[in-house]
């Protein structure tokens, strides 16, 4: 199988250092001030956004700040950098033979700027220019000093807007990957929350940031996952989305392997689980790791609202990503293979809906699901304007209308109906999409061999889920394999209380989360009252 | 080497001994007495189990291929190994074409066998091609499924009244001859005897401590489901109507009647026979691709495919359903093959290592 794979998609040749070939030219910078940024110009191809500011130093040096223009804070520039460099240029004016020392004066002396640091070498110096450092270079300097005035425009911190709670946490992660992994650390101040950086992307430079609890979370998974990071060398991460595909255990699966929120506080619990996460800078998603099927079906609202309602809420998301998955299935086999299934009285009602219908039951199935998918997808691009227009056309063009006309039945636009709703209850909108694509391969085996095929499939899917691991963790997890400890966090949401051990297999060994006797109990004067009356 | 839970073990045990075994009348033969075979049948066939047990536990890093080699010598052992291998996949055969059979009996008349066979093989293959462990870990999720649904109709039967428990008596009207009869030739070999399968799977257990305990808890739970389904379907139905049914629980079910909601639980025992046959014709199909690897010392997904046809056209061979029990029939009876390969082959296996056990620690 490996091998016929591997044989029809040949590794590609090309050498992924293509791009850099204008860095190879000269990377050692030159002791003329002039010359050198004469060559950061060449080098960035004279972009009208690289801003030099060349001004006099103490003892009649001539420098220069190079900088980013819309990256960095320029009053930081002038306030930090080239203010202290000037007013020290007042104090000490006049030549001084010995200029070899200039470079740690100004680093250590003059410069009132939070990060400094040393570049020898063209590339480096431009790659920090371009991470939104400053660069001070001055005549007689074999070396660039960089001092970080980054300052990226950015999103504040607003409620996220696909995932919202009723109770809980309203703030949520924006693009900048210091204010999410800031948001994560104000809920975990431990200095065990370990943090380990990789830049992702070669054209792109992706921050990229891998975020734990060291003693909660698994090693190997850590390792695994850090092992997959470096492994990938490509030109650009945009968005986690990239990240995934890279890093997921399996590609062809209709299952997600990780999840993504932009909650804080979901991504704090997980972390507290033992799970990891990897914040991309760019993106409001962060990627949670490992995860098992039944995470999916987990908001984070169901651990601050009562945990019987939270509950009786996740077998409501399990049944509903069920029927979105199976009604119109199991509609289309009932209504063509199996029609001594039904009550009497609704197959009289069914059938006489369906008499003036032209179309057998799955084409008229298909037909309306892909109606739905359209109008889905039209919502979501139309102009909010607009908005109101496609929900008139859809539920009274297309629905009402399609009836009257006799294209299709009540009840398929009912089930349609249904089953879209349905899939918006799920929490985790990637395993929705999942339910989506099985629904439409389930109408098809549903269509032709009725209740067999919709089984078969369903079969199919189980083994296929039974295969899948994420970072190594079986996907089914703790239905198969049985692992009783792990059941009070996944059907069901006992108490907190109850909850003394963290997830197994998912944390740690020896995951023992809080006291096991924190039942709640009335004071004890209360109870010698009950008992006195 | 794959590793299996006890958890995976014991719900395979559990699903492989059901398999499709209530939806027929087991020992029907001793009329109203059925559930009394089906009793004595658990309780002799436990003795093989404890026998298999006992041969596993001497050898507890081997499966039976491997063992048949160790003590009966290279050219024997083999010999009696392609002879198991070739059992499991003829038993795999006849799950496959009962599925065929009774899928288009009950469910889709106008779509071909072959079609359903295929289906059934390709998902049998896939699951083997996943692996071992995948396979048991499919058990493990639909395990509680099955006993919950079975249990759901149990309760039925009850609520809805169909169930008559009179139609047990007159108990023992002809004596324990016939029950014992029936339970010595027929169901100690199917379904108990059966269990002979995991001396294939149990040295991949990872707990070796718990292969007893697990093993024949699970054999008794399968055991209560199996009594319970034939008991139940024996108190709706009646001795007569069980005995001359192709489907008796179908036929059983049928019965319940919720007006206005539930009129038709047979989706339910469609269901159910579906997981049931599925689990055992590819636990038959497993084991003989394992034995077949562990002969030519290979990796045992080299096999999936070849073993997979083979049973796949050999399912064929029966011109209709009717010979294809009639083979059954003749196999099992005429060619005494559940005795010799359940009973006579391993009683001697065992013998011999006792024997030899004895030597070894004499030397």
């Amino acid at each position: 199988m490996k091998k016929i794979l591997k044989r029809s998609f040949p590794k590609d040749k090309i050498s992924p250092q293509q791009e850099s070939e204008a860095g190879e030219r000269t990377t050692e910078l030159s002791r003329s001030l002039q010359q050198n940024i004469e060559q950061i110009s060449d080098l960035t191809g004279h972009s009208s956004d690289i801003t030099v500011r060349a001004f006099e130093g103490p003892y009649q040096l001539s420098m220069a700040v190079v900088y980013l223009n819309g990256a960095t804070d320029i009053e930081m520039i002038n306030d930090h950098i080239i203010k202290p460099i000037l007013s020290a240029a007042e104090a000490n004016p006049d030549s001084e033979e010995d200029l070899a020392d200039s470079f740690t004066l100004i680093q250590k002396k003059i410069l009132t700027v939070g990060a400094t640091n040393t570049k020898m070498r063209l590339p480096e110096l431009i790659q920090a220019l371009y991470n939104g450092n400053a660069v001070i270079l001055a005549e007689g300097w074999d070396r660039g000093m960089t001092a970080n005035c980054a300052k990226w425009e950015h999103r504040s911190v607003v409620e996220p807007s696909s995932q919202s709670v009723v109770r809980g946490p309203k703030d949520g992660f924006t693009e900048d990957i210091n204010t999410n992994i800031a948001l994560i650390r104000r809920r975990i101040k431990s200095p065990n929350l370990w943090k380990i950086d990789r830049i992702i992307g070669r054209i792109t430079q992706t921050d990229v940031s891998v975020l734990y609890l060291k003693g909660v979370a698994r090693d190997s998974v850590v390792n695994e996952l850090l092992k997959r990071l470096d492994r990938i060398d490509t030109d650009s991460i945009l968005e986690s989305g990239y990240l995934e595909e890279f890093i997921q255990d399996q590609t062809f699966t209709l299952f997600p392997t990780l999840i993504n929120t932009e909650r804080p506080d979901s991504v704090a619990g997980a972390i507290l689980d033992g799970q990891v996460a990897v914040l991309v800078d760019g993106t409001p998603f962060v990627l949670v790791l490992p995860v098992t099927f039944f995470k999916f079906f987990i908001a984070s609202e169901d651990y601050y609202e009562r945990f019987d309602i939270s509950t009786l809420l996740r077998i409501l998301r399990f049944s509903a990503l069920t029927i979105s998955m199976l009604l119109p299935s199991l509609y289309i086999a009932i209504t063509t293979f199996h029609q001594e299934l039904l009550p009497t009285t609704l197959l009289v009602s069914l059938a006489a809906q369906r008499e003036g219908v032209p179309f057998p039951a799955f084409f008229e199935a298909l037909m309306m699901e892909i109606t739905f998918e359209i109008l889905r997808e039209a919502g979501i691009r139309l102009p909010r304007v607009i908005g109101s227009a496609i929900s008139i056309v859809g539920a009274l063009v297309l629905g009402q209308a399609a009836v009257q006309a006799g294209l299709v039945s009540a009840a398929m636009v009912i089930v349609v109906a249904f089953t879209a709703i349905s899939s918006f209850v799920v929490p985790a909108l990637n395993i929705a999409i999942s339910a989506r694509l099985i629904r439409f391969i389930l109408m098809l085996l549903g269509a032709t061999l009725g209740m067999f095929g919709i089984m078969s499939g369903l079969l199919f899917l189980l083994i296929h889920m039974s295969g899948l691991r994420s970072f190594g963790i079986p996907y089914l997890t703790p239905l198969s394999p049985f692992v009783p400890g792990n059941w009070k966090d996944a059907f069901v949401r006992v108490p907190r209380w109850m909850m003394t051990t963290r997830p197994r297999l998912i944390a740690a060994e020896n995951g023992i989360r809080q006291k096991s006797n924190l039942q709640p109990e009335p004071p004890e004067t209360e109870e010698k009252k009950g008992t006195k009356r | 080497m794959e590793k299996i839970s006890k958890y995976q073990l014991g719900t395979m045990i559990i699903l492989f001994l059901i398999g499709s075994t209530p939806l027929f009348e087991l020992g029907i033969k001793a009329k109203q007495d059925a559930w009394l075979v089906v009793i004595t049948g658990m309780l002799i066939g436990f003795l093989l189990v404890l026998m298999f047990l006992a041969i596993q536990r001497r050898e507890p890093d081997h499966t039976l291929v491997q063992i048949l080699i160790q003590y009966f010598g290279p050219y024997a052992g083999k010999f009696v190994g392609w002879i198991y291998v070739v059992s499991f996949a003829y038993e795999s055969m006849r799950n496959v074409r009962d599925f065929g059979e009774l899928t288009i009996m009950t469910i889709l008349s106008r779509t071909p066998i072959f079609l359903i066979m295929l289906i059934l093989m390709l998902l049998s293959i896939y699951a083997i091609y996943k692996g071992m462990e995948v396979f048991f870990r499919v058990a493990e999720f639909l395990v509680g499924g099955v006993i919950f649904f079975y249990l759901v109709l149990v309760v039925m039967y009850f609520i809805t009244g169909v169930a008559q428990p009179d139609k047990l008596l007159p108990v023992l009207e002809n004596g324990i001859r016939p029950i014992l009869q029936e339970s010595l030739s027929r169901s100690i070999w199917f379904p108990f005897g059966q269990m002979m399968v995991f001396l294939m799977f149990w040295s991949h257990l990872d707990d070796k401590k718990k292969l007893s305990g697990t093993s024949i808890r699970a054999y008794f739970i399968a055991g209560f489901v199996i009594f319970l389904m034939n008991t139940t379907t024996l108190i709706v139905l009646g001795p007569q109507v069980a005995d001359i049914s192709t489907v008796p629980l179908l036929q059983a079910v049928q019965l319940i009647q919720i007006p206005g909601i539930f009129e038709r639980f047979d989706v339910l025992v469609i269901l159910l026979f579906y997981s049931g046959i599925f689990i055992k014709a590819t636990l038959w199909f497993l084991a003989a691709v394992l034995g077949l690897a562990q002969l030519f010392q290979t990796d045992y997904r080299r096999f999936v495919f070849l073993v997979g046809a083979l049973i796949y056209l050999t399912a064929f061979i029966p011109p209709n359903w009717q010979s294809h029990l009639e083979i059954g029939t003749i196999v099992a009876e005429k060619f005494m093959l559940n005795p010799i390969l359940l009973g006579i082959i391993p009683g001697l296996l065992f013998v011999i290592m006792l024997i030899r056990g004895r030597g070894k620690r004499a030397g």
